[in-house]
């Protein structure tokens, strides 16, 4: 809890690093859900253009690969927060996997596609605003599992 | 017993753990009771949770009109 | 039509990932900042709660000395016999020359919301330079007739299932795999698992 450091400054710097996501994302198609159904279905999709399915992997392999070099070697013994399996580990990978499909669209692909003037997307974001804030109910009334998202 | 789940994020525990004075609120919140600690409390409930609340529910804040120290 | 080759979007995505959590001490992760928004005035009334907070070293330990002084003076503290030694750091081996990076304050929500801005603002530039979606209404077309309601469902379980698991395709899938964390390995398998199997079925039905 030292002195915060100012929030303008911050912001500039977290909003760079959303662009540069939001690039790679858009850029790399990952936040087509076409791109993203052909993907899931390894290319059997009525819309996949062949080689879509490859690339996608392909892509989500290299970048966890990569980061994971990234981290080993420039992050050594940081205390990263750790992310053990939990009881809603397993029932919240279903859900969100199931959302996934549903909408071929992850949370920062749907803003993404807003910026690319897809406004159907303002269905998922709030789809996604309202999915959380009826986690948060069921955890403090039902004492659902999860400790939230530690968030960027 | 086990210790409060929330350790690794907690801002708080972090400075409990950096001084010797301080650690006497880990060893009775986040090593013992951290069921009755406040910050665990909220955030069960959902609710954000300023770094300046103690496990007690003391806010760490100033008086109002008052100078803060300098950074 | 890709603009970025997928080894090039694969080392993009992985500088971000980790060059976030060298300048920002924070894991990168969307569903979390997306959730606090869904819940705006509980997060601000804790900012202003946090900006009460004493600045500067001498004035945090002069708080937090008189407030430790009366917790035990009201019983709420008891002091025990020391028992591990006082001050242990509690880090781990350090390479020669750096100190190990501790997690870092959270953003303020303005910094989260620039974030999300700055998503939108990649998609929009993506499109300036003629990558559009693929399809007039991609989205309509994929989630098929009553398409909103579907996406608002999906985003439904988006939602819930990402604050249940702690994380999204982002957090777990490339940083908390990149870092070979046990919960986050769990997670991306089964999500991935379901996506597959629920996209196969939704495929099948539309065809």
């Amino acid at each position: 809890m030292t002195a915060a450091p100012p929030a303008r400054g911050r912001a500039l710097r977290l909003a760079a690093f959303g662009l540069a996501l939001g690039l790679v994302l858009g850029g790399s198609r990952l936040a087509d859900p076409a791109f993203v159904e052909a993907m899931l279905t390894l290319g059997r999709a009525p819309g996949a253009a062949p080689g879509d399915a490859l690339r996608a992997w392909a892509t989500l392999a290299c970048a966890a690969g990569l980061a994971g070099l990234g981290f080993a070697l420039l992050a050594r013994g940081d205390a990263l927060p750790p992310r053990p399996i939990r009881r809603g580990t397993v029932p919240g990978a279903v859900l969100f996997g199931a959302g996934w499909a549903l909408t071929g669209t992850c949370p920062a692909a749907a803003f993404v596609q807003l910026g690319q003037g897809e406004l159907a997307a303002l269905a998922t974001v709030a789809g996604m605003l309202a999915g959380s804030r009826l986690h948060r109910l069921a955890r403090a009334r039902l004492g659902l599992d999860g400790t939230g998202c530690a968030g960027a | 017993m086990s210790a409060c789940e929330h350790e690794s994020v907690c801002p708080l525990f972090r400075l409990f753990t950096m001084s010797s004075c301080l650690g006497i609120w880990k060893q009775n919140y986040c090593d013992a009771e951290w069921r009755r600690c406040e910050r665990h409390r909220r955030v069960g409930e959902g609710q954000a949770v300023p770094p300046n609340l103690l496990p007690n529910g003391r806010v760490l804040a100033l008086p109002p009109g008052s100078h803060r120290g300098a950074p | 039509m890709t603009v970025l080759p997928w080894w090039a979007a694969g080392a993009a995505l992985a500088v971000t990932a980790v060059g976030h959590w060298i300048v920002e001490r924070r894991p990168l992760g969307v569903s979390g900042v997306v959730a606090r928004f869904a819940n705006v005035r509980g997060e601000l009334r804790a900012e202003r709660e946090a900006s009460r907070a004493p600045t500067g070293a001498e004035a945090l330990a002069a708080a937090l000395a008189e407030a430790t002084a009366e917790a035990i003076a009201g019983g709420e503290l008891v002091a025990a016999a020391p028992s591990s030694p006082a001050a242990s750091t509690a880090a781990p081996a350090t390479p020669p020359g750096r100190a190990p990076r501790a997690l870092g304050p959270p953003a303020p929500l303005l910094g989260h919301a620039a974030f999300l801005a700055g998503l939108a603002a990649g998609g929009l530039l993506v499109r300036l330079a003629g990558a559009r979606l693929d399809a007039a209404g991609a989205l309509a077309g994929h989630a098929g007739a009553g398409s909103l309601a579907v996406l608002a469902a999906g985003g439904l379980l988006l939602g819930f299932g990402g604050a249940w698991m702690g994380g999204c395709t982002t957090g777990h899938g490339i940083t908390g795999c990149a870092r070979l964390m046990p919960g986050s390995l769990l997670a991306t398998a089964v999500f991935l698992a379901t996506a597959a199997l629920v996209a196969s079925v939704l495929g099948g039905a539309r065809s």
